[in-house]
């Protein structure tokens, strides 16, 4: 009889499975069959960690069966633009992670890092960061500090890309290295970024602030291989039925798009390969989204609906961004998510902080009450 | 102490194959020649042929990746990438080969396809593998629905894109962002230890709670009110001498209609529509048959090219109810902060 029964079932079947993978390294692999045995979890709280020298880009746990294991940490590696790697490189991530961790990767997590697991020293972290950094590699993304900023592929390999998201991010980085690795903030930030309003990143509904491409003027239609394409068996009148906003109208030969009911969400564009995006291109920038927090799932709100992202300095995205951060430093509470903090503030006082021009892309619909706050600079002279 | 840190990231430009760097921005269309290959066409003709696979939960060995990294070279120029979803894929694979990879690739345990209209990469958070807060174990989970929907990740056969995301507590790890998410629910409230608790910062402790729930208690401790509190494990985040989960009570919640995507009806997040199921592990059949009836429910109703957020919107949440046969409680009725907006308040009834 094996002494990992739970884990041998869990090694059956067609989809790739982590019991085998935990099995071909050093894992402790008794505690995850403890685990599944007494359906409860045998990790404790880690407390914080860091590696010495910096502030974050460490996780400690500790271990709630001391006989079987005291303590096992992990390292957060961030991840490449647009998450490309070379084996040449990502051989030399594991051969660290095999010399100083039990072998076990996390690829990748939520915002993008590889996760180098089971380290059991202050030695051995700072071992890994220093052979990390000879290859270019840094850690990071941990504790109250920003996060690792997670893109989509981008214009490297989409045709949808309207913003150089893994450009932006090496960029994003590099100018806010010291953001990512010493922690300062209420609470953690997490940037999100897209490069198209097919949002893969998740960025308006999960990143306390979101970074997503848009555009502002109509799609562009090419009626020549538009025919072309709808000969070859394509169904442009199935696609024009479909449209969200009932705004496309194709008379047999010519496809014209209703300017006051576009909305610009990509639904023909990912379809035909005719339509392609404008060319008034910029991002948007979204705040608030996040998982749990106080409130509990909320979503990301609009902050600034159009920015204009100018490589290589991206002055106005910097700009956007810095205020966003800024009045999060500012006026957060102490483990206070970005999304807790507008609700608490109040989202128009929000904006007002932010230095947001009013404008009608801010909300789905107006106030439907007056209880609004009047300063009393706006009433200076009358009263 | 100095020259630690500071490095950054390192440019895309060398991490990507040639071919992926000529036409950088050039992309024109694309096209899934097969479950799980998509053929990149750039504007000046070029081609570009990525395989995705999918892969095992929170945790790779070292070993399996080294022998991916083999493949990679010997299929492809030496390139990869992990997709947001974390599928595996070969970037810029040589196309005689495509076949001969597919068939390796597979024969190693990881099966290839999670393209268009199947189910993609599953996601899920480390849980009782390396975390102190789950309530329920995501990769067992994961493991055993990829295992029962398999077939659903190796061809195209469901009306549009399913995403399944697992998290084993309320932090969720993207899982009200997926079609179908799973989440792990504590109903037991937590354990203090209090001759450790001088250790935690009160003031933040008592703030973190959402309903007000916790109490100072003497000079150096805490109650929490077990009427207000609602288990969502905010305090044990913040303080190591709080314990949260009770193997006996702890389980999950299934979500469904997440959708970060702005077309059809734009981002939304999920749904809870199953409030609580306890933990079996190590094969989780209430969890996959579940989620296996909303998805053969999904499946048999939906007209083609339609998520299940759009399904459900088009069909309305009564028929919702009544076509996968869940039964409504209670618990199904958000009375939480923003609870009041979910509220009915019109008399179109889907009887």
């Amino acid at each position: 009889m094996s002494d990992t029964p739970y884990m041998d079932e869990l090694s059956k079947g067609p989809w790739p499975s982590h019991a085998k993978e935990l099995k071909r390294t050093r894992y402790p692999v008794k505690m995850y069959e403890e685990a599944m045995k007494e359906k409860y979890t045998q990790w404790g709280h880690g407390g914080m960690s860091s590696v010495p020298g910096l502030g974050s880009g460490a996780i400690a746990r500790k271990s709630r069966r001391p006989e079987i294991i005291s303590h096992s940490h992990l390292i957060r590696v961030l991840g490449n633009p647009g998450n490309f790697y070379k084996t040449s490189t990502f051989r030399k991530i594991c051969e660290i992670a095999d010399k100083h961790g039990d072998g076990s990767l996390h690829v990748l997590t939520t915002n993008s890092n590889i996760e180098i697991c089971g380290l059991m020293s202050d030695d051995d972290m700072k071992a890994v960061t220093l052979e990390l950094n000879a290859i270019g590699y840094d850690v990071g993304s941990a504790g109250d500090a920003m996060r690792n900023i997670p893109d989509c592929m981008g214009p490297a390999l989409c045709e949808y890309a309207l913003i150089d998201t893994p450009g932006l991010k090496h960029f994003m980085t590099k100018r806010y290295i010291d953001d990512i690795q010493y922690p300062r903030f209420p609470f953690k930030i997490k940037t999100k970024m897209s490069g198209c309003p097919n949002e893969c990143g998740k960025a308006l509904l999960h990143g306390d602030i979101g970074i997503i491409g848009v555009f502002k003027d109509l799609p562009k239609v090419d009626n020549e291989r538009l025919g072309a394409w709808a000969e070859s068996g394509n169904d442009i009148k199935w696609v024009c039925d479909h449209c969200p906003m009932d705004a496309m109208i194709f008379d047999g030969k010519k496809l014209d798009i209703d300017p006051d009911r576009c909305v610009r969400c990509m639904y023909c564009i990912n379809r035909v390969p005719a339509i392609k995006p404008g060319d008034d291109k910029g991002v948007a920038f979204t705040a608030g989204g996040k998982m749990k927090g106080k409130l509990g799932p909320t979503k990301g709100k609009v902050i600034f609906p159009f920015v204009k992202a100018v490589p290589p300095d991206y002055k106005e995205m910097v700009q956007a961004y810095d205020k966003l951060c800024e009045v999060y430093d500012e006026h957060g509470k102490k483990k206070e998510r970005i999304g807790d903090m507008i609700h608490r503030l109040g989202f128009d006082k929000y904006l007002e902080l932010c230095e947001v021009e009013p404008s009608s892309m801010l909300f789905s619909s107006p106030r439907r009450n007056t209880f609004y706050h009047w300063h009393a600079e706006e009433l200076e002279g009358i009263k | 102490m100095s020259n630690i840190g500071g490095v950054g990231v390192t440019p895309v430009e060398e991490n990507i194959p040639p071919v992926v760097l000529k036409n950088y921005g050039k992309w024109d269309t694309h096209e899934i020649t097969k479950p799980g290959v998509i053929k990149r066409i750039s504007k000046t003709g070029d081609v570009c042929y990525t395989v995705r696979t999918a892969m095992p939960a929170s945790r790779i060995s070292v070993a399996s990746m080294l022998e991916l990294c083999d493949l990679a070279d010997e299929y492809t120029g030496g390139y990869f990438r992990i997709t947001l979803r974390n599928s595996f894929e070969f970037i810029d694979v040589i196309p005689e080969k495509l076949d001969e990879l597919i068939e390796k690739v597979e024969a190693m345990g990881f099966p290839v396809g999670g393209t268009r209209n199947s189910m993609h990469n599953i996601m899920a958070c480390p849980a009782w593998i390396h975390c102190n807060l789950p309530a329920t174990d995501s990769p067992g989970i994961a493991k055993a629905l990829g295992d029962s929907l398999i077939e659903e990740f190796k061809n195209h056969r469901l009306p549009s894109w399913l995403k399944i995301n697992i998290g084993a507590c309320a932090n969720i790890e993207e899982a009200l962002m997926a079609d179908i998410g799973i989440i792990g629910v504590h109903r037991d409230q937590p354990i203090i230890l209090e001759d450790k608790f001088k250790m935690c910062e009160r003031p933040t402790v008592i703030a973190c709670c959402p309903t007000y729930a916790i109490k100072p208690k003497g000079d150096h401790s805490i109650q929490i009110n077990p009427e207000k509190c609602i288990h969502c494990g905010a305090c044990t985040m913040h303080c190591e001498a709080i314990l949260t989960g009770n193997p006996e009570l702890d389980g999950f919640a299934v979500a469904v209609g997440g959708k970060a995507s702005n077309t059809g009806s734009g981002p939304d997040l999920g749904r809870v529509v199953i409030p609580y199921i306890p933990n079996n592990p190590p094969r989780w059949e209430e969890a996959v048959n579940a989620v296996v009836q909303i998805v053969d429910t999904w499946r048999k109703d939906a007209e083609p090219d339609e998520r299940i957020r759009e399904w459900i919107n088009r069909i309305g949440w009564d028929r919702f109810f009544k076509k996968t046969g869940i039964q409504v409680s209670l618990k199904d009725i958000d009375g939480y902060i923003y609870g009041d907006e979910f509220a009915r308040s019109d008399l179109r009834f889907g009887w």
